[in-house]
């Protein structure tokens, strides 16, 4: 089997970015007899500069400099101190770039740019952020199409919950013609330990927060941003729908209490943060879910369930956040543009 | 395949055949017919029960011809067609806004309320009311619309069933 080297450069060394390096790193052999792709990292970034080396870097190193100094740009003799996103890609020689920096849902920058850049570069992308695609999801889109180059998004919706390739490939053929699911892992934890233990949302929160699962500032996730941004994905990629977050009708978790989670539990059911693209409308809300529901799922577990024409009711479940889990899917849509895009 | 359907009928003339005619030219055929008189519902409805044959596609595409003419479907080979659902709904529950709620959704034409049971909590914003309704199968989602903007008009916060 012919090798084809693939070089990457990635943008973001946080917890997506370190994770990606890790399964680069793991998998690299497996990935050449398997696939016959070598993938080769040669640069990446974070908020202190890059690392940047044509040659390759040497992922092992690259994950030791983070976690001693918290620099990339620390990197032995190939760091760059105070380069951006845009300056990386100008140096670097690369055929696909990982964009997995922090989501901004508000502008979607700068990761926009970058995915942008790249694009008219006639470079391949993958990304985890969901900001711009929950923004200008058909502009990103088109702009891969005109360029011809391949843009895939799996790890952006579910983490390692397979969900965007479910949809586009598994079920392709089929009309979708709603999708209802749990798409964050926090406030499923939160929502469960609270009809589990019957305890309060604050205090159940604050556990989170100390077990790491929630972010200090829980914003994007408890008030359904996060989850709102992500059925934003799906309705475009998946339905044709042609929408923004500002479509979301939008309500988060902190008002549910104790007493009503207890209602629930009482009359066989469980309140879980649900996004739905249904009848035309994009929701995301606390609602009511049978506990023999597929999508009762406990503790950080997505769910998907996309209704069919051919195929009925089809249901995933896997873990949404994390960064190995994130970097699987990632790594999948690396294998896929590895495969489909040509030399 | 043979299915079992209940319908509700006005007992006005021409109704029956109304539903038979296009029926018939989608290739279901109707064995049975029964008219329960005896069982006419409050509104002066009469239950009919048609036993129709025919291909699935045929006998679906029949389902959605009756219902296409506002006709209630009852029944489908014995199951019921009305749709349960138990909302939750929180805030000021205090007996007027409560009762003002209640009436409100019940007047809605599609939704009937079944069942009212309400949870105090420590507090009395922190007590919810349970409620279960009934609505046509098909009007589950716009009943539940409805009922949204009841609850935000009475400052209630609204869980619904999925």
């Amino acid at each position: 089997m012919s090798v084809k080297t693939m070089k990457l450069c990635i943008l973001g060394f946080g917890a997506v970015g370190t994770g990606v390096a890790k399964v680069v790193s793991m998998k690299h052999d497996e990935l050449i007899e398997k696939y016959g792709l070598d993938l080769v990292i040669t640069a990446i970034s974070d908020r202190s500069g890059a690392a940047i080396n044509n040659d390759g870097l040497d992922p092992e190193l690259a994950l030791e400099t983070k976690e001693k100094t918290g620099k990339i740009a620390e990197y032995p003799e190939f760091g760059v101190a105070g380069i951006d996103g845009i300056g990386v890609l100008n140096e670097v020689d690369y055929d696909c770039l990982v964009e997995v920096t922090p989501t901004n849902v508000d502008d979607g920058e700068p990761t926009q740019s970058h995915m942008l850049k790249a694009f008219e570069d006639k470079k391949h992308v993958v990304t985890s952020n969901k900001g711009p695609l929950a923004l200008n999801f058909k502009t990103l889109v088109k702009a891969a199409e005109d360029n011809n180059v391949i843009f895939r998004y799996e790890a952006s919706v579910g983490g390692a919950m397979p969900v965007i390739n479910t949809g586009s490939e598994s079920l392709a053929g089929n009309t979708i013609s709603s999708v209802q699911g749990i798409l964050n892992g926090t406030t499923n934890y939160i929502l469960s330990r609270m009809a589990n233990e019957g305890s309060e949302y604050e205090s159940t929160l604050k556990e989170a927060q100390e077990l790491g699962i929630a972010e200090t500032n829980p914003y994007q996730d408890v008030e359904g941003l996060d989850a709102a941004c992500k059925i934003v994905i799906i309705a475009n990629s998946l339905m044709g729908w042609d929408v923004t977050l500002a479509d979301v009708d939008r309500t988060g978790i902190s008002n549910v209490s104790s007493s009503e989670v207890k209602a629930a539990v009482d009359d066989g059911y469980i309140i879980k943060l649900i996004a739905e693209a249904a009848d035309g409308k994009l929701t995301v809300a606390p609602m009511m879910v049978k506990q023999s529901s597929p999508l009762a799922v406990n503790g950080t577990l997505n769910v998907t369930t996309f209704k069919t024409d051919l195929a009925d009711e089809v249901t995933v479940i896997g873990f949404g956040a994390g960064s190995i889990e994130t970097a699987s899917a990632i790594l999948g849509d690396l294998v896929y543009v590895g495969k489909h895009g040509g030399e | 395949m043979r299915l079992k359907v209940l319908i509700e009928l006005p007992d006005t003339p021409g109704q029956l055949v109304a539903i038979l005619q296009p029926l018939s030219s989608l290739g279901a055929n109707v064995s049975t017919i029964i008219h329960d008189h005896d069982k006419r519902t409050a509104d002066g409805k009469v239950p009919v029960r048609l036993t129709l044959d025919g291909s699935r596609d045929a006998l679906r595409k029949g389902m959605e011809v009756i219902r296409e003419m506002d006709l209630t479907i009852i029944e489908i080979d014995g199951v019921l067609q009305k749709h349960k659902q138990t909302l939750l709904l929180k805030g000021d529950i205090t007996t007027d806004n409560l009762t003002e709620t209640v009436n409100k959704i019940d007047e809605l034409s599609e939704v009937n309320v079944i069942g009212v049971n309400l949870i105090m909590g420590p507090q009395l914003d922190e007590s919810v009311c349970k409620m279960i309704i009934e609505t046509r199968s098909n009007k589950g989602n716009e009943a539940i619309r409805q009922i949204k903007e009841i609850s935000k008009e009475n400052n209630l916060f609204l869980i619904k069933e999925i």
